[in-house]
């Protein structure tokens, strides 16, 4: 599947300023991956040692938030887009 | 000669620069990012570490202080790994997913970077060192530091287990040391292999602390042409070794000694930094760690020339001020400069080894890091 990933404003500076990158995958992790695998200052950011995508980070697809624990399991269609944006604190 | 600054907060980077010492221009960089370290390798390239609780660890380059590219690679601990839990405990307010409870360790910051021998040499939190041959392409760990026999009895301080100094031999690249919060000052003499702890003569953080790994050192300075000669700003003291570390006693003539939470007494303070040229020593004094902020209010400096007596300099610093200065918010240009950042944002600046200040920028956030760079 092709989709859409949007880059939350910190993470911009890895796609050269761009909002939103394209990327393949059946589910959210996959295309996430994808992404990490093009893209090792992303993959940084994107992944911790064990190779899970980090703690913290929530996408926000087809009108539901997903957490990052459940991405692998969360299929997604060509065109989707997904959002990456993290767990809100404070307040 | 003109110098930069690079003044680390939470939210950015602010680039001070100035041709005279006297007038500075400001431009923030890394928006958004913590910025926690910097350094400067001999070829005049500038790095910046950088965390996030959500995107984790990562570092910047610039070869002009104003266009800053992120590196492909940074500090990262093996999958196999095990974390301290008492470090995921205090890191873990931002834990949402729970995922620390898989216990693996974690890169969450890097407290300090240091070029030496055409190297660069990270120190992190959770505590450990990894080493870079390739400008910062490429991090290996070192595990002879990172998987010490000792490391199961390390307690981690107040901001978690970190290793937030990092000094190597200028002389010899195989000789280094490492502190510690709250486990206290190692070093190598064999590139790394093999560590010892270098505390004898430092109290212990508290009582009840492993006697050789329950130091709570705060910061370490040295000449690294001169290597052996320490000052160490430990939670409960100020103390100097004259032989690589072997051994320590208390220099605290004309310091102000404070009580404790604990009844013991000595003086307290994070930032340690020395004027190579000069061979002063600097310290900002807090009055305890109850209360963390300069005793009375007056913002003060003490310097050592000889090593062994201390003197306030609080020329043009404000009184009636309750801020603190964090362990890596003060640096020196090694020509007679000394810089330091509060948490209340403001950056103070003196050309004349702390005869006098200049506050030189206000209004930033809390500034967690302070590195001073000649042209």
């Amino acid at each position: 599947m092709r989709v859409t990933v949007q880059l939350p404003p910190v993470l911009r500076h890895t796609a050269d300023g761009a909002r939103t990158v394209a990327a393949e995958g059946a589910t959210i992790a996959a295309a996430i991956a994808d992404l990490a695998a093009r893209n090792p200052a992303l993959a940084l950011h994107f992944h911790d040692e064990a190779g899970r995508i980090r703690r913290n980070i929530v996408f926000l697809h087809a009108g539901e938030a997903v957490r990052a624990g459940d991405a692998a399991s969360k299929a997604v269609k060509d065109g989707d887009e997904i959002v990456v944006t993290n767990a809100l604190a404070g307040g | 000669m003109p110098i930069s600054l690079i003044v680390g907060t939470p939210k950015g980077a602010a680039i001070l620069s100035s041709k005279d010492g006297k007038s500075w221009s400001e431009e923030f960089v890394m928006r958004g990012w913590p910025v926690t370290a910097s350094a400067r390798d001999d070829r005049g390239r500038h790095y910046a570490a950088v965390n996030s609780p959500n995107y984790g660890v990562a570092l910047f380059a610039s070869d002009d202080l104003k266009i800053w590219n992120q590196l492909g690679a940074a500090p990262r601990y093996r999958p196999e790994d095990r974390g301290n839990p008492e470090h995921h405990r205090i890191v873990s307010q931002m834990d949402f997913g729970g995922q620390l409870k898989s216990g693996g360790r974690f890169v969450d910051q890097i407290w300090t970077l240091i070029a030496a021998h055409g190297n660069l040499y990270a120190g992190v939190s959770e505590a450990g060192l990894f080493i870079s041959r390739d400008r910062g392409e490429s991090w290996e760990p070192v595990d002879g530091f990172n998987n010490h026999p000792s490391r199961a009895s390390w307690v981690p301080g107040f901001g978690g287990l970190g290793a937030h100094t990092v000094l190597v031999d200028g002389k010899d690249a195989n000789r280094m040391w490492v502190g510690v919060s709250a486990a206290g000052f190692f070093r190598s003499d064999d590139g790394g292999k093999t560590w010892s702890p270098k505390n004898k003569g430092v109290n212990p953080a508290v009582e009840s602390a492993p006697a050789t790994t329950g130091q709570c050192v705060h910061h370490v300075a040295h000449d690294p042409g001169n290597a052996g000669v320490l000052f160490r700003q430990e939670h409960r003291g100020v103390y100097r070794s004259d032989d690589g570390g072997d051994n320590w006693r208390c220099i605290e003539d004309g310091l102000p000694v404070t009580e404790l939470s604990d009844g013991h007494r000595c003086s307290f303070g994070f930032p340690m930094v020395m004027d190579r040229a000069s061979k002063s020593v600097f310290v900002v004094p807090l009055d305890g760690d109850n209360f963390r902020f300069p005793r009375g209010g007056q913002l003060a400096v003490y310097r050592t020339e000889d090593g062994e007596r201390w003197s306030a300099k609080t020329g043009g610093l404000p009184a009636n001020t309750f801020t603190s200065v964090l362990r890596g918010a003060m640096a020196a240009d090694q020509q007679g400069g000394v810089y330091f950042g509060t948490a209340s944002g403001a950056v103070f600046a003196s050309a004349d080894r702390g005869e006098s200040w200049q506050q030189i920028a206000a209004g930033l956030p809390r500034i967690t890091s302070v590195e001073a760079y000649r042209a």
